[in-house]
């Protein structure tokens, strides 16, 4: 079952339109990321579900509902947002208190699920203090706290770890994925991120331009990219690409872009013709070839200089041209490599994306 | 470094000066109040001028209070002393209790008026898109580049053809209407400085909007409702200009206009009007003191961190 459903939604402001035919089914207790560059519209689409913005056109249904004009407070949602907005002139115990307060719940009932809260949190030493004395963690755990005691039906976050440093964005992102698995309830979670909404989606849906570009599982947006815009957004380093064109040889299609070529195998969807595309390849499918692989690894390979290293511990990115083209590739951290050095590599032909040049669909599985 | 003492030294003396200037008039008002009527044109430099020393029946030495009497000259003289005489005057034979009742009376309606039409219309102005916002704006600054001598006029006749002299509402109506462009674009500006997402999040959390609004950020805003409520009693407390073509009747005199009262074509009480200026100031200075640290927080505006 579909808990919040947006069918053929438009959104414009004045003359700007923002979010053109949106369809989205979000199911009960799903993890939904809604991911993109900023000004695509992911917020919007947050905002819209919360009632802080009404469609152009189009419904919004949360479970059986029709909610397109319903008020914010009558949808049973709660949301975090990007800059907590916690309220300063209460102390962390009232502003989680507060919705439970407005909705005259029994003071008791309000205590048990504060406190509840609170202990799920670790923030019960912090009731008594008012926001300004919170470091930006803390804030952002009163912030989930004071939805979490709400139990709505749905949570909704607005950019919720943007604000925080490095490290404490990975400890948050755990401690939602922990709630998430606790409460089983659905959460919708906007970010502009990628691996925020690698790491903590049951789906993600990839927007630009007001559009959902692909809505998958994170392994499939990954693996299977849509388009060039979803293949450049997810993954970091960025997939490489190399504008050319292809065209049938012996044993499958060729690849060919000045004095790059390469064999990607049998693909009936490319046809007979040649045609122009962009070639794409994620950083860790460019191998090193080295004195002890395996001969059959010492075929096909590519003669590349490295230009610049960066060393990360685990993995080194380096910074390769071959055939005239830049190209990242993601080696082990314990290769010994130089910069000006020029080295063998091999570049998995099995996992090569190959986009239409012009409208920049798939053009492959 | 010598330089530095020479600056510093610098701005002191003329920061004394200035306070000097400003507190000189005050201080006069007080001493002439003080005095009896006809001591506004004395010669002495006092502030409290003596009266005779002299031992009353049982032996103690008191100042005589004096009375005012002519000299061989048959000049007006007074041989004596400073005192609460005007004070005590003022609130017994003169109206004065009626017209700072008057006084009190329409400056709480314009102060309380400015607070909720400001705080709600600069709250509209804030978050709201509609047709005739910036026209709104706009033309509420207008009104604030006219000199209120220059609409006494259209004051006049407007009221007079809603038959509004000579009454509070009329002066009540001109005074918010004069105060409330500059309270309204106080508040605005105090708004936008409070992010809108605390009200959304109140929104989620189960307020109206007007819930939200008087929830959240109303009490958020203190500081600008503060300002907001200290100029619109500044702006009818101390105003005679208007009060002076509206109220013709003395029962419905404002202490500024009772006060001018006093200034008869050929004598003027000096002593009583002072001791009224001196009384009128006292509820200002009173605000202004206990409201200095919003005042403070309210002119540097804006900061609401979360």
């Amino acid at each position: 079952m579909s808990l919040v459903s947006l069918k053929s939604i438009h959104k414009s402001f004045g003359a700007t339109t923002v979010l053109s035919d949106i369809n989205l089914q979000i199911r009960d207790g799903e993890f939904l990321v809604l991911v993109g560059p900023s000004g695509c519209g992911k917020s919007t689409t947050l905002r819209l579900v919360a009632g802080l913005e009404t469609p152009t056109s189009g419904d919004i249904y949360i479970g059986d509902t029709r909610v397109n004009e319903m008020d914010p407070k009558d949808r049973d949602i709660a949301m975090v947002f990007q800059n907590y907005a916690l309220y300063p002139h209460m102390n962390v115990y009232e502003n989680m208190a507060f919705g439970l307060k407005i909705r005259k719940q029994d003071p008791d009932l309000i205590r048990t699920r504060v406190e509840e809260a609170a202990d799920i949190l670790q923030i019960g030493d912090l009731l008594k203090r008012k926001p300004r004395e919170l470091s930006g963690g803390q804030r952002q755990r009163v912030a989930l706290g004071r939805a979490l005691v709400r139990k709505p039906k749905v949570f909704l976050f607005d950019e919720p770890l943007s604000n925080l440093d490095a490290k404490l964005r990975s400890e948050m992102r755990i401690e939602i994925k922990r709630l998430h698995k606790l409460l089983a309830t659905t959460m919708i979670y906007v970010t502009h991120d990628q691996v925020e909404a690698m790491t903590m989606g049951d789906r993600i849906a990839v927007m630009n331009r007001g559009n959902i570009e692909q809505l998958d599982t994170p392994k499939t947006t990954y693996d299977k990219p849509n388009n060039k815009f979803v293949a450049g957004f997810i993954g970091t380093p960025q997939m490489n690409f190399i504008e050319g064109s292809v065209y049938p040889g012996k044993g499958g299609h060729i690849f060919k872009a000045g004095s790059f070529q390469i064999d990607i195998g049998k693909h009936p969807s490319l046809g007979k013709n040649e045609r122009r595309v962009v070639m794409g390849i994620r950083p860790e499918n460019i191998s090193p070839v080295t004195e002890g692989s395996a001969h059959a690894e010492r075929q096909d390979t590519f003669t590349a200089e490295v230009e610049i290293t960066e060393p990360l511990g685990s993995s080194l990115l380096a910074h390769l041209v071959v055939g005239g083209f830049h190209l990242t590739a993601n080696f082990d951290g314990n290769l010994d490599i130089k910069m000006g050095e020029t080295i063998e590599v091999k570049i998995d032909q099995g996992k090569i994306h190959l986009f239409d040049l012009e409208t920049k669909e798939k053009l492959i599985d | 470094m010598k330089n530095k003492k020479i600056e510093t030294w610098g701005i002191f003396l003329l920061l004394t000066m200035f306070t000097l200037l400003t507190i000189y008039p005050a201080i006069r008002i007080i001493s002439v109040s003080l005095r009896t009527d006809n001591a506004f044109q004395t010669k002495s430099l006092a502030f409290l001028e003596r009266g005779e020393a002299f031992k009353d029946e049982n032996g103690n030495g008191v100042w005589d209070q004096g009375e005012p009497f002519e000299d061989n000259n048959h000049n007006g003289r007074r041989d004596a002393g400073s005192g609460f005489k005007s004070y005590i005057e003022l609130f017994t034979k003169t109206d004065f209790l009626r017209w700072a009742w008057n006084s009190f009376f329409v400056t709480f309606m314009v102060t309380l008026t400015g607070v909720v039409l400001a705080s709600t219309s600069g709250y509209a102005l804030s978050r709201f898109q509609f047709r005739g916002k910036q026209l709104t704006m706009l033309s509420l600054l207008t009104t604030q580049m006219f000199p209120a001598t220059m609409l006494l006029l259209p004051f006049f006749i407007l009221l007079s053809k809603l038959g509004l002299i000579n009454s509070y509402l009329g002066l009540i109506i001109i005074y918010s209407s004069t105060a409330l462009p500059f309270c309204i674009w106080q508040m605005k500006g105090y708004y936008d400085t409070i992010p809108a997402s605390l009200e959304e999040s109140a929104r989620l959390d189960g307020c109206s909007q007007f819930g939200a609004f008087y929830r959240i950020i109303l009490p958020l805003s203190s500081p600008a409702l503060v300002i907001t409520a200290l100029f619109s009693f500044m702006a009818s407390w101390n105003e005679y200009v208007v009060a002076n073509i509206i109220l013709q009747d003395p029962d419905l005199y404002t202490l500024p206009l009772g006060l001018k009262s006093f200034q008869a074509s050929l004598s003027t009480q000096w002593g009583l009007y002072s001791a009224g200026a001196v009384i009128v100031s006292i509820p200002v200075t009173i605000l202004f003191i206990s409201l200095a640290k919003y005042l403070v927080s309210g002119l540097t505006m804006g900061s609401v961190k979360g």
